[in-house]
């Protein structure tokens, strides 16, 4: 997959989906020093009042989030470094993670892609039987 | 045959997680399929493993269990199977797999639908019953059993888990 789209598309994965082991430790991945405060902030606000992640830790480790608990922090995590770190255009592949949604935390992500996409113009896509596919924001 | 998830109150302190079960809940193990749902979080995973596996332990049926994260699985699968010398890679791995264990006639699935071209391989073989954690809509379509029923698990005064059996 990274050889076909990684040049051009950011790849999100669901086997792949952590470099590391906790939020803090993706979140220092991700920022300079001056935006950690920040960025922690602003995660953990989307999680626990965007989508109700309530047993959010910081430091917990992300082996012991659910399936579709990993795949919400995948996409707060990418929320948070587009916005903080004010990049554009970015086209993102999703790869087996909208399918590890339940129905609300489906609409939940719409809405909040669809906002990001209008300050920043970012573009999602899936693949579908080996084809890349366009999400409608 | 058919194998009964009994009433009752059932608290794992490891997890620390509490599932009720208001009656009986008789699991029919041939041509049936039963999906189960419930929000994120909520334990659908650990419903399987804590609860469904055992029952199945207990009443000493052969089953494979496909895990969520698909490759954690593989090479595991793969090493077992090179292992016992009987690696083929000619075959499809899971086909492989299968074929070592002998065709189990149940498969707990954990949303392993979404990797669709090895669900399909795996609906190819001979199956009997399938326990499928799913949130994609059309896993009904994809098969043909005469029995289809949907396990839902919700979460009662913000603490309990209350897992019911609903006619799809």
């Amino acid at each position: 997959m990274i050889d076909s789209y990684g040049k051009d598309y950011l790849i999100l994965d669901f086997d792949n989906i952590f470099i590391t082991d906790s939020i803090e430790d993706e979140i220092i991945m991700y920022f300079p020093k001056d935006k950690l405060k920040i960025a922690l902030a602003d995660i953990e606000e989307l999680l626990l009042k965007v989508f109700y992640i309530n047993s959010y830790d910081r430091k917990k480790s992300l082996s012991k989030y659910s399936g579709g608990e990993k795949s919400i922090i995948c996409f707060a995590l990418i929320m948070t470094v587009i916005k903080i770190n004010q990049i554009h255009n970015l086209k993102i592949i999703f790869n087996n993670i909208i399918e590890s949604l339940s129905e609300n935390n489906r609409l939940i992500i719409k809405k909040q892609m669809a906002l990001l996409n209008k300050e920043t113009n970012i573009s999602i896509y899936y693949l579908k039987n080996g084809n890349l596919c366009k999400y409608i924001l | 045959m058919k194998i009964i998830l009994a009433k009752g109150r059932y608290y794992f302190k490891e997890r620390d997680i509490t599932y009720n079960v208001d009656s009986d809940i008789v699991l029919n193990l041939e041509n049936s399929l039963y999906t189960i749902s419930g929000n994120n979080g909520i334990g659908k995973t650990a419903f399987l493993e804590l609860l469904l596996l055992p029952l199945l332990k207990r009443n000493k049926l052969d089953f494979a269990y496909l895990e969520q994260n698909k490759n954690n699985q593989l090479y595991t699968i793969e090493s077992s199977l090179a292992f016992c010398k009987k690696l083929d890679r000619s075959k499809d791995i899971y086909i492989n797999w299968l074929e070592v264990l002998d065709y189990p006639k149940i498969i707990v699935a954990d949303e392993f639908d979404k990797y669709s071209s090895s669900f399909t391989k795996i609906l190819s073989t001979k199956i009997s019953c399938i326990f499928l954690v799913s949130h994609l809509k059309n896993v009904q379509s994809q098969v043909q059993f005469k029995n289809i029923k949907n396990i839902n698990i919700c979460l009662k005064d913000n603490k309990e888990r209350v897992i019911k059996i609903e006619k799809e």
